[in-house]
């Protein structure tokens, strides 16, 4: 693996902002998820964000990347022993599309859940109230939400929101630098698409 | 006359709506309806055949490894390619896995809290939930411990003023009858329950190299390289930490799982006489034992009016009995014209009207099997199982019925299986008969490659003209089959029809309503503003509106809401 390892020790409590990590002494584990149905246009933004990412830098080991697709029900299996969580998901929002919003852990966990009629039901602030209960939920959680603008099946972004994937893998990557996991580039050729960072 | 409609309202248009119409407390007419629109299977056409299981597994975010095995055997079938023994085992130990994940998931994380009312295990001695879970299984995790524990987190909880992932529940509800024991020993197999079915998922992780949506799958076998001397393919090593995943699954599915179902059916036996609905049952043999689809682990076939004598096992994606049975009608969904048509002659062709209880008023088509609906599921499966007399799913059939006899002092026959709890108590069933059936197909692979067999694929080679194909799966939903016609290499016509079709069909031509429909007829409804009853009967499917949307609303607008007109 040529990306170094330069992951924060977890004990670095300096920065205020950062949520408490002190009993660690392993690198933080870190998981950034790509959320959405890449069938669907723009909910596909996610899914897209993951693949940038992965096709543009070496993330240490310690990093998971990850497209999750939909995995609704399912997700509380993801996300289990992790120490800090970035999503990437479609939000709905009144700004232009490709906007970007970032949301906290209070505020995604905030919306309440509803009754649930089939499995798909359930998203990310389901599966942190399911894992809070349980004990066993990461702490520091970032929802990085891109405004879609069509959600017509169809395996293409919008170019508005096209647009916006290289600038959502940058708030990524700056929450990870944050919190003292930096990575490498891979050389721009390698990479799917230029790397506009 | 009360007319209850259960819509989730979201920001772009829900999955399914449910409307009932109730008259002296009870059900007296039903409409099962698809409020989105599922046309994404026109995405493939024009496509490379090879890669349609790529996007065919991203119809949906629950059931991504059945589109993808459904995919590859309908273009498989479509070439009459053989593939590797190796590849039917790595795909099927894929397919238990998977399975065994979601049935876990399904009863503790979707269903369960309808009979469960989580407010009652305060009311809970932890020393008599251990002792009554103890004399149920030998678990090791039903110690007073354990149950003391449960109790303090959901003491903290409702302490806090909030209900965490409980908040959606009909807490106190007249329906809810479990003693507070019961309810703790379910609250903390609830948690358990998260930890047991991550062990499944890791299964389907090691052999699909990620999950969800696996990447191993190709038309011909799989992409797992197997090289006993290399760390990098499946090696000995490998199939050994999957086997300790199993280790640890496999009792959780058969010491808590199973007992689990058979309590809860047992303290609500009125359940067992609702929600029987469409008693057609339909399902498709799987778990293939060579490479051309000839011999199977797990029947499949035809239960007409619920009578098993009356059973016709299909013998394969070929047999015509089943290739020619099915076709979808849509007299009372949003297409052009009102068919039947067979589905290598599907039209997708959007026809939209609004909700019109007469006329159309639903996404899904009505896929019928000789005219006549058909229930699908764990249920369809276990039945024919039994029909065709097959050795575990007669056993294990047998120990949840001896088991629900015993505690409700009833005697529970195979008869009391056509209703809203016999498809939770087959659903337990089939995943003890998969438990079982996984350590079967690893030694069938562990065997095959250490006789030096590492044989993984079989290339595909197109023809020039048309070809037809369908691939069956007996997926965790019921019977799924795709279908695909190709002409010249390319996709001309692609059509999935997925379990949650069959079973969330609206009515047909001939007026006859789908089995969910079927089901919710004469359910009680004891509060028609907390219509939880209809919540038992539509979860006891399992319901999945394919090709959701998943998107995170800050306004919290993505709930559902409960009309009464």
């Amino acid at each position: 693996m040529p990306g170094e390892r330069r992951a924060a020790s977890g004990e670095q409590g300096d920065e205020q902002s950062r949520p408490p990590l002190t009993a660690r002494r392993s690198p933080l584990r870190a998981a950034v998820y790509g959320i959405g149905n890449i069938l669907l246009g723009d909910d596909g933004v996610g899914p897209a964000v993951a693949h940038f990412l992965e096709d543009n830098y070496f993330f240490p080991p310690n990093v998971a990347v990850e497209d999750l697709g939909t995995p609704s029900l399912a997700l509380p299996s993801y996300l289990s022993g992790f120490d800090v969580l970035i999503f990437i998901d479609a939000v709905a929002g009144g700004d232009a599309p490709g906007s970007i919003r970032t949301f906290t852990r209070d505020e995604i966990v905030a919306v309440a859940p509803g009754i649930r009629i089939s499995p798909h039901e359930p998203s990310i602030n389901d599966a942190l109230i399911v894992l809070d209960f349980a004990g066993d939920a990461p702490r520091d959680v970032v929802l990085v939400g891109v405004i879609p603008k069509s959600l017509e099946g169809g395996v293409a972004l919008s170019a508005e929101v096209d647009e916006a994937v290289a600038e959502a893998a940058e708030v990524v990557l700056t929450e990870l630098a944050v919190r003292g996991v930096h990575v490498d580039p891979r050389c721009s050729p390698c990479g799917r698409r230029a790397a506009a960072v | 006359m009360t007319k209850i409609v259960i819509d989730p309202i979201t920001r772009i248009e829900g999955h399914l709506r449910i409307d009932v119409e109730v008259d002296g407390g009870k059900v007296e007419k039903a409409w099962a309806s698809s409020t989105m629109w599922r046309g994404i299977e026109r995405i493939l056409v024009g496509r490379d055949p090879r890669e349609a299981w790529f996007f065919t597994q991203r119809f949906c975010g629950v059931c991504t490894t059945v589109h993808a095995f459904a995919s590859v055997r309908a273009v498989e079938d479509a070439l009459d390619l053989e593939i590797p023994v190796n590849a039917q085992y790595i795909r099927n130990l894929t397919m238990i896995a998977h399975a065994l994940h979601d049935h876990v998931v399904h009863f503790y994380q979707l269903s369960a809290l309808d009979w469960v009312d989580v407010t009652q295990v305060l009311k809970a001695d932890p020393a008599k939930a251990s002792s009554i879970a103890e004399s149920l299984s030998d678990w090791p995790g039903n110690s007073k411990k354990e149950m003391q524990a449960t109790k303090e987190k959901v003491k903290a909880l409702v302490d806090s003023g909030q209900l965490g992932p409980f908040a959606h529940g009909y807490w106190g509800h007249p329906a809810m009858k479990l003693p507070p024991e019961v309810n703790l020993i379910a609250v903390t197999h609830y948690l358990q329950a998260l930890e047991y079915q991550r062990y499944a998922n890791q299964v389907v992780g090691m052999l699909g190299g990620k999950t969800p949506h696996i990447q191993n799958v190709a038309v011909g076998g799989v992409q797992n390289a197997i090289n006993l001397d290399s760390e990098a393919a499946l090696n000995l090593d490998r199939l050994y930490q999957i086997k300790s995943l199993l280790d640890k699954v496999v009792p959780f599915v058969q010491n808590v799982y199973v007992p689990d179902v058979c309590a809860v059916a047992a303290m609500y036996p009125d359940w067992f006489g609702y929600g029987a609905g469409v008693t057609n049952y339909l399902s498709v043999p799987d778990l293939p034992l060579d490479g051309k689809n000839t011999q199977f682990d797990l029947p499949g076939g035809y239960i007409p009016n619920g009578d098993l004598a009356k059973y016709v096992p299909i013998k394969g994606q070929k047999d015509p009995f089943w290739v020619k049975g099915v076709a979808e009608d849509s007299a009372h969904s949003w297409y052009k014209g009102s068919g039947p048509l067979h589905p290598w002659k599907g039209e997708t062709d959007p026809d939209y009207t609004d909700f019109q209880p007469d006329g159309k008023y639903s996404w899904v088509k009505a896929p019928r099997f000789n005219g006549e609906p058909a229930q699908v599921g764990p249920l369809a499966n276990v039945l024919c199982g039994v029909a065709a007399g097959n050795p575990l799913m007669v056993k294990w059939t047998t120990a949840a019925l001896n088991n629900i006899s015993t505690i409700a002092k009833i005697k529970a026959t195979p008869a009391h299986l056509h209703s809203t709890l016999g498809r939770h108590g087959a659903r337990a069933v089939r995943a003890a008969v998969l438990s079982e059936l996984a350590y079967k197909h690893w030694q069938l692979l562990v065997d095959n490659v250490t006789k030096g067999d590492k044989t993984i694929f079989n290339a595909p080679k197109f023809p020039s003209g048309e070809i037809e194909g369908v691939g069956f799966h007996e997926a965790p939903r019921g019977t799924l089959s795709h279908w695909v016609v190709i002409d010249n290499g390319a996709i001309k016509n692609y059509q999935a029809v997925v379990p949650t079709t069959w079973n969330a069909s609206p009515r047909d031509i001939k007026g006859q309503p789908g089995p969910y429909e079927a089901a919710l007829l004469k359910n009680p409804i004891a509060d028609t503003e907390h219509p939880l009853e209809v919540l038992r009967t539509i979860h006891s499917f399992d319901p999945c509106m394919a090709c959701a949307v998943h998107m995170f609303d800050p306004s919290g607008n993505s709930i559902v809401k409960v009309k009464v007109l």
